[in-house]
Order: C-alpha cells, then structure tokens, then sequence
C-alpha cells in the first residue's frame, strides 16, 4: 500500500511523517519561550486562541538547538481525538497526544509517496540518534529519509536515554 | 445483551442513580420521623426502588433485581406498617442503597458483586416471614370483579372492607388453583400464605387460613382457594410475585366511596379527621415540592461541549480586547492626524495670506490687473493642490468611524454576557456535595455514640462545576472532623450543661464576590493548648515561638501537616493528615479557610471560594523580558524600593535576601532565577545585559576600580561614564519591584522586573510537558497574542526552596522588642502621589479601594463634572487643583490614574497624574502648618513635603449636598470628647471628624495618658482605639467601667480588627458601641446614637448592649 509523507530537515537530516498526522504548516509565528521547561520544549505558540506547545524535534532526537532561520516551520499535529475522526483511523501506524503540539523544523521538504515495504526498520544505531524514535528508513536515490516514531517522540516523559 | 441496547441502558443507569440520590435523603427522613412520616414519601422511596428492580431485571442483571426485590420487600412491610421502622432498617436499606450504587457504577460487573451480606441483613429484618420467591411471569388477563359478589363469600361488610383499604392499598380477590399455582411451583399452602404475608394482607380466606396451611400443594383433588387480598403493589407486579395466573387475580373496586387512595397516611387512625387533614396537606406539599422541581426544564448538555462554549467565550473576550486596543490605536492615530492636517490647513491660509499681500503690493504687478489676478489664482490652485496631497497621503488614517464606539461598547457588553452566560452553565447548586452530608453525619453519629443534628443552609448557591468537584474532599474532611473531634459525647455535653445533641451548621452564602461556606458547631471547641503542645512535640515550633504565637496564631497551627489533636485516632479521622490538605485544596481552587473557635463553645471554620476558575484576575508582570501572569487571590501588595533604599532595606539571612517590611522580615526571591533564567538587567541605553551580581545587594558594580573590574565588563567601553556616577545602579530602573506573594499563612516577596495592567485573564490548562514545573499553575493568551504563564505562588516559594521557619525565627528575635512603645505603633500605610506637579499627596492606604488606569479620551462631561465608566456604572472624578489651594498642573496628560476611594458613600475619583509610592509610617501629621477642608494636614518626610487629604472633607467641598448630611450631627455639638489613639495618622483623622461636627475634642496618646486625663476633666464621651501600648482599649473601658465616678461614661471603641471574636471582647469589655476606624459615616451616626439613647437612658452600659 503507498503512504506519504510530509518531509522535513533537520539540520541536514531528512525526515519524514505520515501525512495524515498533520494538520497544518505554519510559517514561525511568535513562539513564546518557556523559563524552566524541558529542554525539548521551544515554546508556546498562539495558533488562533488555541495554545500550542512547539517542540524541538531536533533537540528531542539529540540534536544541538538550532536558532530560528527564514525558513524554520512549525508542524502543528493533529491530536489522538482528531485522528479518531479520520475514516481509517485504526490503520494508522503511529499516533500523537491527547494535545495541541507542533513540531519545530528547520525547513520543509517535499511531500513523498513511498510503498509500505520500501520503508525498512531502522538501524540500531543511526547516527547519534536514539533508536526509539524511529519507526524506519526509506533508501532514496539521493538520500535516506528518515520516518519518525511520533508517539514516543511526542512523549512528555523526561528523555531518559 | 444486544449492542443496541446499550444507550437505553445508560439511560437506565443515569435514572437509576437519580432515584437513588432521591432514595437516601427520604430513608433519612423516615428513619427521623419514625410512624409519623407522610405515606407519600414511602410510596415514592418504594417506586424508586421497584423502577430499579424492573428495569434491570428486563435486563437480566439478578444481582441489582435481587437486592432491590429484597429491599423493596421490607419496605413493603414498613408501607403497609407492618413493621416500624427503625434504625437496623434504615442501616440495612441504607447499606442497599450504597450496594446498588456501586453495582450501578459498573453494571457490567455487577453480577459478580456479592450481595448476600445485604440480602440477609434485609431478610433477617423479614423474620417470621421466611423470605420470598421468586417471581414468575405469566400471561395477563384482565377483569372488573363485581364487589357484591366476592365480598358475600367472605362475609364481610363494604365498611369493614372499606377500613382495610384506607392506606393506599388495593383490594384484589385472588383465585388461586390447586395444584396449578401450588403444585407447579412445588410450594406448600403453608408456603403460600408466608409469601402473601410478606407483601400484604390477607383480609379473608375461603376456605379457612388453616386449611391452606394444612395444603400440601401437589394434592390430587384440585380445588380453588378464595383469598381476599390488600397490598399496595400493582395487580401485574402481584401476579408475578407470587406466582399465579393473572386471571386468578381481580381487583376489587367498593362501588360508592373511592379506594382510600392517599387519602391517609400509614399507622394513622381514620378517625381523626384533623390529623387526616394535615397529613393531607403534608403530603400535598411534598408533592408540590417535587412537581416543582420537576418543572425546572433541563436538557443533558456533555460537559466537553460546554468546555469549548466556555473557550470560545475566552476567545470572543481576547478577540474583543485585541480589537479594542487596535481601535484606541486608530482613533488615536485619527485624531493626531487631523489635528497635523488643521495645523497644515492653518499654516498653508498663512502662506496664502502672505503671499497674496505681497502679490497685490508688489509695484511691478500693480498696473496689469489681470496678471495679477491670474497670479492669486495660481497661487491659490497650487496651494489647493498641496492641501490635497497632503489629505491624500494621510490616506486611510483621516477616515474616521462615526459611532464606532458606541458599536464597540455594545460587542463589549454583548461579549461579557455571553461569557457570563456561559460561565453559568457551568455553575451548579452547592447541594451537589451537601446533600451527602445527612447520611455522612448520621452514619458518623451512630459509629461515635454521639448525636448530632446537622443543620444545612444555602444549598443552593451555585459554584463552578470544577469547584464543586474539588471541594467535595476538603468539606467531607472538615464536616467529619466537626463530629469526631468538636461535637462532644451526649454524657459530655449534659454534663457541660449543653443540649445532649451536637449541633453542626453548614452554611453557603455569598459574601464579596466569593462564596463562603460555614461549617459552625456548638461542641467543644480547639484545646489551643494541646495543639500547641503537639506542635511542639511535633517539632513544627519551638517553645519560644510558641511563647510569641497569638491566639489566631496558635489556633492556625492546626493546617500544620501531622498534626491531630484527637485523643482516640479513630477510624472516621484524626490520622494527623487532612487539615492541611484541607488548606491546600481549598487555595489550590484560589480560595481561603479561615478557623474560629472558643473552648466549650464551638467552633467555625470558614472556606471563601471563588465562583468560578475560568476568567481570574491577574497582575501582568514581566522578568527576564518574558511576561507572566500572577493571580489576585496570591497577591497581597506590591511594594518598590527605591536603588538607593536597597542597601539600607534589604539585609541577607543564610545567603538569603530578605525586606524588612513593617516590622516583619520578607524572605525574597528573584522571578528569573527561580525560573532558571539567565539573569539580566537593562542598562543605561537600554540594551538587556547578564546580571553578574551575587545578590541583590551586591554592589560590585559601584566598587568598579578597586580590584573587581572583572565583574562588569559590558560597559568597559566608557570607562568616563561610570566614574561620573558612584553607583551606576542607582537609577530608577534599577529599583526593585516586589510582589507580596501568599501561601497560606506565609508570605513572600518576587522580586519582577515590571508591572503592568492588572487584567481579566482566561486560564488555559498547562500542557502535561510542563508537570516538573511545579512553579506555573495554567497558561493565558494576552491581549497582544503572545502566550504567557500563569505564575503558582506556593510552587514558585518550593521551587526556590524558601523555608518559612528560617524567617520565623528571625521575626521572633526582631519582634523581642515589640513591647517598646514606639515599635508598637500602629504605622500607617499612605499611598503617595502627584497631581501633575511637583507637590506630593497622600491618602491612607486603608481608604482606597483601587487604583484604576484611565485615558483622558474616557472622561465624559457633563456640565462642569467629569465623570468616568466604573464597574459599569458613572462616577464622578475630581482634580485637587479645583477644590484645594494647591498648584494647578500645566498640561492635562492623556493617561492618568484614578485613585476610588473606600469606606465613603458614593465615592467619587481623585485624579492622580503619577502614583509615587506606598510608604509606612507612624510620624505625627502636622495639623497647623498647612490646613482647610479637604486636608488633614501635612507630613514632613524624606519624600519631601506631604499634603494628607481628608477624602471626607473633600468630597464635602466637591459635592455640597453631602455636608447637609453633616447637619443631622448638630446636636452633638459641644459635647466634650476624650479621643484615645495611640497612631498619629487616625488621631488626626478622627480629631478632625469629630470637631467637623462641633465637638470639643481633646486627644490621649495611649490608653494611660486617657486614664489620666479621665481622673482630671470631665468629659461626656469616651471613644478609644483598641490596640494600643501599655493600657489597651479594653482594659481601659473596663477601668472606666470599675470607677464609681465614670463608670455610666459612654464609651465607643475604634478598631480596624473586624473578627467575631474580637467584637464577643470589645463587647465584654463594656462598650456601648463599636466601629470602624475611618468609616466617618456610622462613625458619627454611632457617636448619635449612643449619646441620645444616654440622654434618655443613663442605665448601666452592659446592659443596655
């Protein structure tokens, strides 16, 4: 079965997550910062009355956090009630929170159509990056695209790793 | 069980949870009322209970069908008053309700829930009766049964029948067939006449009740028994009960008279007609009281559904602020642009002028006329065209919106309401959690030997339903402890000479925008002395502290966690946790516990609760250039000091900055640092730089040059500059701004970098990414869209790792000398500020109300007044300069402050361009120097000259009509009073009351200097503070009041302490009157009322209060 993608770098890492799971692209708004907040929190967004909290996907999967450029995006998510609502709901893979989050990116990449068994488990160890939020690779002619476990990256739990 | 069935079963269960919170307070009140109960609150508790059991038994559920069929049988009984209802019952019922109720909750599960235990108590109650049989469906017939003929068998007469059928009950003939009915169900006769026994009356037999007994059921020959039967169960209920025929059941209607219906309640003679009548009634109005109920019309709204309503409302309220404060831009902006574009009109007339004149008076263009004209006109096109470019390049921002705001004030409005209205939606009657009080209490009183009538008011004030939620714990905790610690044993209570039954109070009312809620009881009252033993013993305190603490004080020490004082820790309380969760949960709802008590007496604890949790108002303030929101309820006062004031009012305990305010030491911590910010400051140009400083005082940065240049190298580059000043932090920026902050009984000072408005914010939840931040408590959208956290005071003083003991401690030390005269001073807290000129003033802090911030654009006039919008309705503001012989300002600005008064009848505004400061101080005001209405006198402090307004006269001299109010105080004139004030500000405020209204007054300056000068001169009136050094207010009175020679001397006492238990002191103490110190109204009206009823009455004060 074919999936797609919304695709996204960070730093020069290309990753990807199931289209379905996101609701919107928004151009950086004014993301207000949080004193004391877990490091992988960059802040809170006002997306229309609604708060959302922006995470640094980057800095979650061991990345440096990396200043805000023209291009930086924020990914807002759609929550676990609005996947519910999606007509085959029960197929997704992954999932999200109970929550309005967005996730903080360096820039958008293409949107990507690939086929259920191009996408290969991840190897253990890719990278510096902790292999538990990763749900597999995709071998690209150009490059690897990387797909993300969202459900534990988008885990409010402390990265103990 | 199909799936489609599953919502008439919810629908099943929501019903059935109803009628059992019907259930228990009407069990309650038949085990109360005993025989005496109306029958109509039997019938209803058994059609409750028989809803149940048929409901669940269509759908198989034998569990909930099974207890409810053996509750329903005994209360059959207790219906047809067979049995007397007593305590067991109503134990074991209550026990079925509380089973049903959990069965309920999981009716999947419930078939796996034992309730033998239940089913025997009941059955047990049955005794005699055996126990009953399951009921047997059978088909349904139905027939009219002619009286005459059955009632001929049995030979009895339709009056005799009559009698039978007085209590609601119905009259069925049975036929019952041998061995149909009997043998099928493998029953004896002696079986059958058990199982009819238990559920009603068996009036007549034929043949006799001894032969059916003697039937054994399965006997060859069929034979037909005659029963005449009355119960008060339906004819088809009846069938299946005990298992017959339907066709073998007629009912029996008496032709003439009807069935006796309601018309008498259960156990009461017929024969008096009188009672008859009042159960009549009472029964009518039990009725009526459910019809009433049942006509509140209701629809089932998901509480989600209202959640978003309720965030939509918030979005409509920013959305409504966003708007208005980008019209006050435009409409700001309109109006400079018009005034530029008159200037520019006004300018370019000018040049026309100019150059017309030169045109026609220049020689050369004199004689060729028409040249000339042709001139001027070019001119004037030219000069037209540039007005026009002008106009038009100012474009958009001339364009004004007739009757925008007033289409504003109407979204406005319109907007509130809607957030009003929805917020009510949310609210629900407080009953929600009293109602489970009765059985709590009754339950209670049964376990502890004690009795205990619980008295519950106010049920229907109406709170947030998330404030109900959270309250049901804390409350459940406080009404326990009032039976288990305060109410005492029967014994106990006569033996003090009380009621043998406690009394406890519950109480909702509104009070001040919050709800309060009382939980009085008259029992024993706290042991203040044990508990502060325990809390020694405990180690909470130390036996000096304990030695200082006030009897508020010690009483408080109760909300210290791990304490208990219950002798017995039993097993309803006193586990030694609870009254400080009690105080936790109710703050974390924003709310306050107050604790009131006299030994032997009782005691009365008091919660202040907000109505609702959504929209709260919060100071806005910032640090580290992030903004923040701190919640009202936690904010206490806001206090500056001045850079230059740090060194000498900021000292370091333990490495821990603390202020010393009003004789108390504020433990301080900074915003940024406890946040984990980086910590900055704004220096001279404006550019934000790290703050390398160690503490607050720190002063390095003055010290540059002797060694520690090291420490500020951000400014290095202008080395001149920082020589030029001694201090570069001196400055007014680098003032520090202080938030009093409270957490229970302990307070804090934040240290933030600036205040803002004080604003109506919407609290959103804070996301669960945040739960390590203990120091955040919700999160809000401000009015320019920036997201902003809502600051938690009690988290912020944990995560900075105050503790209050250490500040304790120091306090006592500095409190040693509190027996000094001067120390103990009242000091006075006066808001200073400015009139746009250099001159200062000052009102008493204790007499405003708030400080509103007001545009000039908002004043509307109306003839020579101004007037502003104030919690929406008009008030009057006033200008010093118009009614004081003070300077008068040079410019009107745009913004300013309003000061509202408090305390004062129909306030009115005073007009402050500047708010300088808040100070304490216990200096003399100056009464001569500087004087006329409206003023009290001067001050001389560091701030520089003082004028203290008097508001009262000021408002006189503003607003003459008020002075007549004065008039009516005109017989006081000339009376002689002796003023005892020991703080020089309300001596000079209430001297000046008194002599407005022509008394001849003559001051003490504490309560010895008063005794004396009582000894000395004669005077008709005493009116004396309170708190005073030395000799008190109240001893005092009572030395006036032992005196032969003064002891019919009137006597008003003066306070600011406003306790009940303060007021029960002041009274015992022999005054005739008192009051509150700056209320100058009842204070004079008082002064009136006790001189008259001395001039009529000269009896002994006590008595006459």
């Amino acid at each position: 079965m074919e999936k797609q993608f919304t695709t996204f770098y960070i730093g020069e890492m290309h990753c990807g997550i199931d289209i379905l799971l996101v609701k919107e692209i928004n151009r950086q708004l004014e993301i207000s910062e949080v004193a004391g907040a877990p490091i992988f929190i960059r802040g809170l967004l006002n997306l229309r009355g609604q708060i959302i909290t922006v995470i640094d996907i980057g800095v979650r999967l061991g990345f440096a956090a990396r200043q805000p450029t023209a291009r930086s995006r924020c990914i807002v998510l759609k929550t676990t009630a609005e996947l519910a609502l999606l007509p085959h709901s029960a197929e997704l893979e992954e999932e999200t929170t109970g929550e309005m989050v967005g996730l903080f990116v360096d820039r958008i990449g293409d949107m990507i159509t690939a086929l259920d068994k191009e996408v290969q488990a991840p190897p253990a160890n890719f990278g510096n990056i902790d292999s538990r939020y990763l749900s597999g690779v995709i071998q690209r002619e150009t490059d690897l695209l990387v797909i993300l476990k969202t459900g534990a990256a988008l885990s409010s739990e402390k990265n103990s790793a | 069980m199909s799936e489609p069935d599953d919502d008439i079963l919810d629908e099943l269960i929501i019903e059935s949870k109803e009628h059992l919170e019907n259930i228990e307070p009407n069990l309650l009140a038949l085990e109360k009322e005993g025989g005496k109960v109306s029958g109509e609150i039997i019938n209803s508790i058994f059609r409750a209970i028989h809803s149940i059991k048929g409901g669940f038994g269509f759908y198989g559920l034998k569990n909930i069908q099974g207890l409810s069929h053996a509750m329903e049988s005994v209360l059959m009984q207790v219906r047809d008053g067979k049995i007397a209802i007593s305590p067991p019952m109503a134990d074991a019922l209550l026990a079925g309700v509380d089973k049903l109720r959990m069965m309920l909750d999981d009716v999947k599960a419930s078939e796996s829930c034992p309730i033998e235990a239940e089913c025997t108590q009941l059955l047990q109650l049955l005794q005699g009766d055996q126990q009953s049989f399951p009921p047997a469906a059978t088909e349904k017939v139905v027939a009219q049964f002619s009286p005459v003929a059955g009632l001929d068998r049995f030979g009895l007469t339709a009056e005799q029948i009559r009698a039978r059928m007085r209590n609601g009950q119905h009259l069925y003939h049975l036929a019952i067939h041998c061995p149909a009915d009997l043998g099928r169900h493998n029953r004896s006769g002696a079986q059958l006449l058990v199982a009819l026994a238990e559920i009603g009356d068996i009036i007549a037999s034929d043949p006799s009740q001894a032969d059916i007994q003697a039937l054994a059921g399965d006997e060859e020959q069929p034979a037909t028994l005659d029963i005449l039967y009355a119960t008060v169960l339906d004819q088809d209920f009846l069938v299946k009960t005990i298992g017959i025929a339907d066709s073998g059941c007629v009912a029996v209607r008496c032709a003439g008279k009807g069935q006796g219906e309601h018309e008498s309640a259960a156990g009461q003679p017929p024969e008096n007609p009188e009672a008859a009548q009042e159960d009549k009634e009472a029964a009518a109005a039990a009725l009526r009281k459910t019809k009433k109920q049942d006509r509140v019309e209701t629809i089932r709204v998901k509480v989600s559904l209202l959640n978003n309503l309720m965030a939509l409302a918030g979005e409509l309220v920013l959305g409504r602020n966003q708007m208005k404060q980008a019209l006050n831009r435009k409409i700001s902006s309109a109006l400079s642009s018009t005034a530029a574009l008159k200037r520019f009109e006004a300018g370019l007339a000018n040049s026309r002028k100019i150059l017309h004149g030169s045109i026609q008076s220049d020689p050369r263009l004199k004689d060729e006329n028409r040249k000339n004209d042709r001139l001027l006109a070019a001119v004037d096109r030219e000069l037209g065209q540039v007005l026009n470019n002008f106009r038009y390049s100012l474009g958009f921002n001339l364009i004004d919106m007739p009757g925008i705001s007033g289409l504003m004030q109407n979204v406005d409005l319109v907007t509130s309401k809607l957030q009003n209205n929805i917020m009510n939606t949310r609210m629900q009657p407080v009953d929600a959690v009293f109602s489970k009080f009765p059985r709590l209490i009754r339950d209670m009183a049964k376990k502890l030997g004690k009795e205990i009538q619980l008295t519950v008011e106010g049920s229907d004030v109406e709170l947030d339903k998330s404030v109900i939620e959270t309250l049901g714990d804390p409350l459940t905790h406080l009404i326990r402890n009032c039976a288990d610690h305060g109410i005492e044993t029967p014994a106990v209570r006569t033996a003090a000479g009380k009621t043998s039954f406690g009394k406890i109070l519950l109480r909702a009312h509104h009070e001040a925008g919050m709800v309060n809620i009382d939980i009085i009881d008259d029992g024993a009252g706290l042991d203040v002395e044990r508990i502060v033993d325990k809390a020694i013993s405990a180690g909470c305190i130390s036996r000096e502290e304990a030695a200082m603490l006030t009897h508020e004080e010690a009483m408080a020490l109760i909300f210290t966690p791990g304490l208990s004082t219950a002798q017995v820790v039993s097993d309803v309380s006193g586990r030694g946790v609870g009254m400080d969760v009690v105080r936790t949960n109710i703050e974390k709802l924003g709310g306050e516990v107050g604790i009131d008590s006299t030994p032997g007496k009782g005691t009365r604890i008091n919660l202040k609760l907000p109505l609702t949790l959504a929209i709260i108002p919060s100071l806005i303030i910032s640090a580290g250039g992030r903004t923040f929101a701190v919640p009202q309820v936690n904010l206490e006062e806001l206090v500056r000091i001045r850079a230059r004031d740090i060194e000498e009012k900021i000292e370091e305990i333990q490495n821990r900055p603390v202020l010393r305010l009003r004789n108390k030491l504020l433990p301080l911590i900074r915003l940024d640092e406890t946040l984990g910010m980086e910590r900055t400051y704004v220096d001279s140009k404006g550019v934000r730089r790290p703050d390398l400083r160690k503490g607050i005082i720190d002063r390095r940065g003055a010290t540059a040059g002797n060694g520690e240049e090291t420490v500020d190298e951000n400014e290095k580059d202008t080395p001149e500059e920082r020589r030029k000043t001694p201090s570069r932090r001196v400055r007014a920026a680098n003032a520090l701004n202080i938030l009093v902050l409270k957490v229970g009984p302990d307070r804090y000072g934040l240290i933030v970098e600036r205040l803002f408005d004080n604003e109506e914010i919407v609290v959103k939840p804070l996301s669960s990414y945040f739960h390590n931040c203990p120091f955040y408590c919700g999160t809000t959208i401000m009015g320019d869209g920036r997201v902003a956290m809502i600051l938690d005071a009690a988290g912020l003083a944990e995560a900075a790792g105050l503790k209050f003991a250490d500040t304790i401690k120091k306090e006592g030390a500095l409190q040693a000398d509190r027996f000094q005269r001067e120390a103990m001073r009242e000091a006075q807290s006066l808001l200073l500020f400015r009139n746009g000129t250099a001159e200062l003033f000052a009102v008493n802090l204790a007499m405003v109300a708030r400080i509103e911030k007001i545009s000039a654009v908002s004043i509307k006039q109306i003839g020579d007044l101004e007037y502003i919008t104030y919690e929406g309705s008009s008030m009057r503001i006033l200008r010093l300069h118009h009614f004081l012989p003070v300077q008068e300002p040079a410019a009107t600005p745009e913004t300013f402050y309003v000061i509202i008064p408090k305390l004062v009848a129909d306030p009115m505004g005073i007009v402050a361009s500047k708010i300088v400061d808040i100070i304490a101080t216990s200096e003399e005001i100056n009464r001569k120097t500087i004087t006329g209405p409206g003023i009290i006198g001067s001050l001389s402090l560091a701030e520089g000259l003082i004028v203290v307004l008097n508001i009262y006269s000021l408002f006189e001299a503003a607003d003459p009509s008020r002075a007549k109010a004065g008039d009516e105080h005109d017989k006081l004139r000339g009376i002689r009073v002796l003023l005892a004030e020991d703080t020089g500000f309300f001596r000079a405020v209430i001297h000046n009351y008194l002599e407005s209204i022509g008394c001849e007054v003559e001051v003490a300056r504490d309560g010895m200097e008063a005794w004396e000068m009582l000894g000395q001169a004669a005077y008709d009136l005493l009116v004396t503070d309170i708190v005073m050094p030395g000799l008190d207010g109240i001893e005092l009175t009572e030395r006036v009041r032992d005196a032969s020679a003064l002891k019919h001397m009137p006597i008003i006492a003066l306070t600011s302490l406003m306790g009940e238990s303060d007021r029960a002191r002041i009274l015992a103490a022999g005054v005739d009157a008192y009051e509150t110190k700056l209320d100058r109204e009842h204070l004079l009206q008082t002064i009136g009322e006790v001189m008259s009823g001395r001039m009529h009455r000269p009896a002994t004060p006590a008595a006459v209060r």
